[in-house]
């Protein structure tokens, strides 16, 4: 099945990111930016595929969260694009939008599923209702406020008609557990910078803590 | 971006949904839609002209230090029943394992108890980490497919489960590759699961599973087997009462009625009820039975003119005995049969029945050291009926 091979992605997307970031962070000289480029996704392949005691490391991550999202893809993916063209994908502020939409949708789709609301919303995920309809209304909206965040949106209903993932509810296509927690760290850390910047009326030294590679 | 751009995104966002939008309006597209129907097995003859039948077996041997639990029968092919379970030092234990053993119908014999599944197997043929298994359910759907359901845990306990399947068509000889379920949208917790399905037409079953990750609740998995594997919907089943480890009655070509596991913490607690008129698409309120129930599972089944037949622990407080009751009004009022086990400080649990061709199938737990094997009929069930009068 697709879906099983296609899963198999997200752990080397994320790999590379980890890579990319740890580089960026401790990296030394501006020389090495191309260098990089080559050899980490390189290396991510084996660290991503070699069996380590039976079972990859994408593997491992994938039997902690079986059904990483199109939203993961494309946080991941908008976080990686710097890194290897130079620029980005989603500005700053598209992303911290992309994570209070995955946070909102993620509280209230948990809050269904998880017995803290009445009504079941995941449970007309699997066919066509009002949900998609939002979706769509929110994608059109998106389209025509030049948002870049409309790529992904737009992912979500393609891979959910070629059935990428493992799960066959389109809310699964949309948000995952990786994808909450990884949206409350990010706006975690853009509040705790906007904190700084109001108490101390400038940025706060930022990572990396040595010569931006990147 | 520019309008074409525009306008081109905004014509492939419409195509994009309306594959969706089109595969809904198909005529018997699947789901939980208005084509589905319970198939109701033939009954081959009720209580008449039958003579009582009751016979008792042991699955396996109890072995040192060793504790079984969890049990499930179903037929397989070649006049055999399947019996399989979990065993293992300690529940949740990163040794336990699933068992099976085959009752032979004609030598009435049980085979030796062989591995299914250990959580090694279980994580190469998944290539995923499983570090534990727990329970399982063995189920044949109308095409002849024998299902193996299981429960299996990466981290933490039994909150931490998630479900998986795995397929036989040679009646429980050989088995598909065990495949995941994707049933939660958070790091998929937790499934887990206790009693049989119905079989639906269009080859589908329902499966009754439950949630305990943040609250106790039941919810039904409708399931579409399929060249490439397994399709499914689920659908929550009752949010409210803890209400977990459902046992479904089919009621006509649509309605059920479920039972459910009480899971509160409530010294007199009762064995729950709800009905649905539409498949499990809406349910009624839950109401307590009068059943009294300690928070273990229990199992029920349908007699031959619609009477409902229960296998429960009859105690508030403890597993030490098991009991047949009966209800002839759906679940309303019952009346106490036969009671099967009674030894204070023992524990006889988790029953599990299926009625094939004449007899009912009856296992459970015995002593947690055994499977107990427990064959009966109608007429049996009548003989004590007329007894206990």
């Amino acid at each position: 099945m697709i879906s099983e091979y296609f899963s198999l992605i997200f752990p080397y997307l994320l790999i590379n990111w980890v890579f990319f970031s740890l580089i960026t962070c401790l990296a030394q000289t501006e020389s090495r930016q191309n260098y990089f480029k080559f050899l980490v996704p390189f290396i991510s392949v084996f660290v991503a595929y070699i069996s380590v005691g039976g079972l990859s490391i994408s593997e491992y991550l994938l039997s902690i969260n079986p059904n990483f999202s199109i939203g993961s893809y494309g946080f991941v993916v908008a976080r990686l694009f710097p890194y290897i063209f130079n620029k980005n994908l989603l500005s700053e502020n598209d992303v911290t939008v992309f994570s209070v939409w995955n946070l909102i949708f993620s509280l209230i789709l948990y809050a269904s599923y998880f017995n803290l609301l009445r009504y079941d919303i995941y449970g007309t995920g699997y066919h066509f209702s009002g949900g998609f309809v939002i979706l769509a209304i929110l994608t059109l909206l998106f389209i025509w406020i030049n948002c870049k965040l409309s790529l992904i949106f737009l992912a979500y209903i393609a891979a959910f008609d070629l059935g990428l993932l493992v799960s066959p509810n389109f809310f699964d296509y949309i948000t995952d557990g990786f994808l909450f927690l990884v949206s409350v760290i990010h706006l975690g850390y853009m509040a705790w910078i906007r904190g700084w910047q109001w108490f101390h009326g400038a940025s706060p030294r930022r990572f990396p803590l040595k010569k931006q590679v990147f | 971006m520019n309008l074409s751009r525009k306008v081109f995104l905004s014509i492939l966002l419409v195509l994009l949904y309306l594959v969706p939008f089109l595969q809904k309006q198909v005529p018997g597209a699947k789901g939980f839609g208005e084509g589905l129907k319970i198939l109701i097995p033939e009954q081959e003859t009720g209580p008449e002209g039958q003579s009582p039948y009751f016979a008792e077996y042991f699955v396996n041997e109890a072995r040192p230090g060793v504790m079984c639990h969890v049990s499930s029968i179903a037929p397989t092919q070649g006049h055999k029943l399947l019996c399989i379970w979990y065993a293992g030092t300690r529940e949740a234990a990163s040794d336990v394992a699933i068992y099976g053993a085959f009752f032979d119908l004609k030598l009435k014999t049980w085979s030796a108890p062989q591995v299914l599944l250990t959580p090694e197997q279980s994580s190469r043929e998944l290539r995923r980490l499983v570090r534990k298994l727990g329970n399982a359910v063995a189920f044949n759907d109308s095409r002849g497919g024998l299902w193996l359901f299981y429960a299996a845990m990466v981290y933490g306990g039994w909150s931490a489960t998630s479900l998986h399947y795995k397929v036989s068509w040679d009646g429980g000889l050989t088995w598909s590759p065990s495949r995941k379920l994707v049933l939660s949208p958070f790091f998929n917790l937790t499934n887990n699961l206790k009693n049989q399905g119905i079989i639906l037409s269009q080859g589908a079953f329902l499966l009754p599973v439950y949630q305990e990750f943040i609250y106790k609740f039941s919810q039904l998995l409708l399931c579409f087997p399929g060249k490439s594997g397994l399709y499914y919907e689920l659908r929550p089943l009752i949010k409210d009462g803890s209400a977990i480890q459902p046992s479904l009655i089919p009621v006509g070509p649509r309605g059920l009625t479920a039972f459910f596991r009480n899971g509160t913490n409530s010294p007199a607690r009762f064995i729950l009820r709800a009905v649905s008129s539409d498949l499990g698409r809406t349910w009624s309120d839950l109401t307590p039975t009068t059943l009294p129930h300690p928070g273990s599972g229990m199992a029920m089944t349908s007699l031959a003119e619609g009477a409902i037949l229960g296998v429960i622990n009859h105690s508030f407080k403890d597993r030490s005995n098991l009991t047949l009751v009966l209800s002839r009004d759906g679940g309303a009022t019952w009346e106490t049969l036969k009671t099967l086990e009674n030894a204070p400080g023992r524990e006889y649990s988790y029953p599990f029945i299926i009625k094939y061709r004449n007899n009912f199938h009856l296992t459970y737990t015995y002593e947690r050291q055994r499977i107990k094997h427990v064959v009966f009929n109608e007429a049996w069930l009548k003989s004590i009926k007329g007894n206990n009068d």
